[in-house]
């Protein structure tokens, strides 16, 4: 649009607009007396009703969009929808990584509490203390043993149970950002 | 007092094995803790009500299995070393005229 016809139609749409986008990007705070800069001085007296309110409307609007871009908030039902449920699969992603890395901690814990043990028993026994009460021990503990590579395969199992979770939360993840 | 020394070595494995054994206990009750907590929360922050059974099958299962695994090293292992404990801290007592 030429400057002669925006001074003879007073429409400052446009620059109400680029306004209003280019303070919200930038973090200010509404100013509506930049219509009194970006106006040309005839459109005091010709057309100003118009040229304010295309200003002003328009700064609003560009206002409002320079806001949703900062906040990647997007004015379609359709982007704000997969954007929450983006944040919910990635909220519950990290849910369950969480539970993951847990179960691994503890196979460590005990995987190192049950050599502690047995060092223990290694122990009594080169310390040659309590004869009568190793034989019955070791067999214990060799009992016991075989219970906690029971627990370990167990949760070897529900790693790989919950990694199915973890997989479709990736899945759904990226194909919420396209 | 060799003997003393012996039997406050003997002792001293007691307490430090049933440390051990109850840090393992302490360990898996609060791993299934967790693990009903997180399932808990994720059934609370909307996760799919289709998937949330086999989740919920999973954490029962797990937390059976540590009740099991929990009782058992207590009454099997736990009491054991305490009984020990026990009759070497008497014979330790006497020998020191305690």
């Amino acid at each position: 649009m030429s400057n002669t016809f925006k001074i003879y139609s007073g429409d400052y749409s446009k620059d109400g607009y680029d306004s209003g986008i280019d303070d919200a990007k930038h973090h200010k705070p509404k100013n509506k007396f930049k219509f009194f800069k970006a106006v040309n001085p005839i459109n005091y007296v010709w057309a100003f009703d118009n040229a304010y309110q295309s200003f002003m409307g328009n700064y609003d609007k560009g206002y409002l969009d320079g806001q949703r871009v900062n906040h990647q908030v997007y004015n379609t039902t359709h982007t704000q929808g997969a954007t929450v449920n983006n944040r919910n699969y990635e909220s519950h992603l990290q849910m369950v990584t969480q539970l993951k890395q847990t179960l691994t901690a503890l196979q460590n814990k005990i995987e190192s509490l049950k050599e502690n043990y047995k060092k223990q028993i290694d122990a009594m026994e080169s310390a040659s203390f309590m004869d009568n009460y190793i034989t019955p021990l070791r067999g214990k503990y060799s009992e016991f043993s075989q219970i906690i590579d029971t627990v370990q395969s167990m949760i070897d199992e529900h790693k790989s149970q919950i990694a199915l979770h973890e997989e479709a939360l990736e899945q759904l993840i990226s194909d919420a950002r396209g | 007092m060799e003997n003393q020394q012996s039997l406050a070595d003997q002792l001293g494995w007691c307490i430090t094995t049933q440390d051990y054994l109850n840090d393992l206990n302490a360990e898996l009750k609060y791993v299934a803790q967790q693990y009903q907590e997180s399932v808990n929360q994720l059934k609370s922050f909307g996760y799919f009500k289709e998937k949330m059974p086999h989740l919920e099958n999973l954490c029962s299962e797990f937390e059976t299995t540590i009740d099991g695994v929990v009782g058992y090293v207590e009454s099997e292992h736990i009491e054991y070393v305490h009984g020990r404990s026990v009759t070497v801290s008497g014979v330790l007592s006497d020998s020191l005229g305690l």
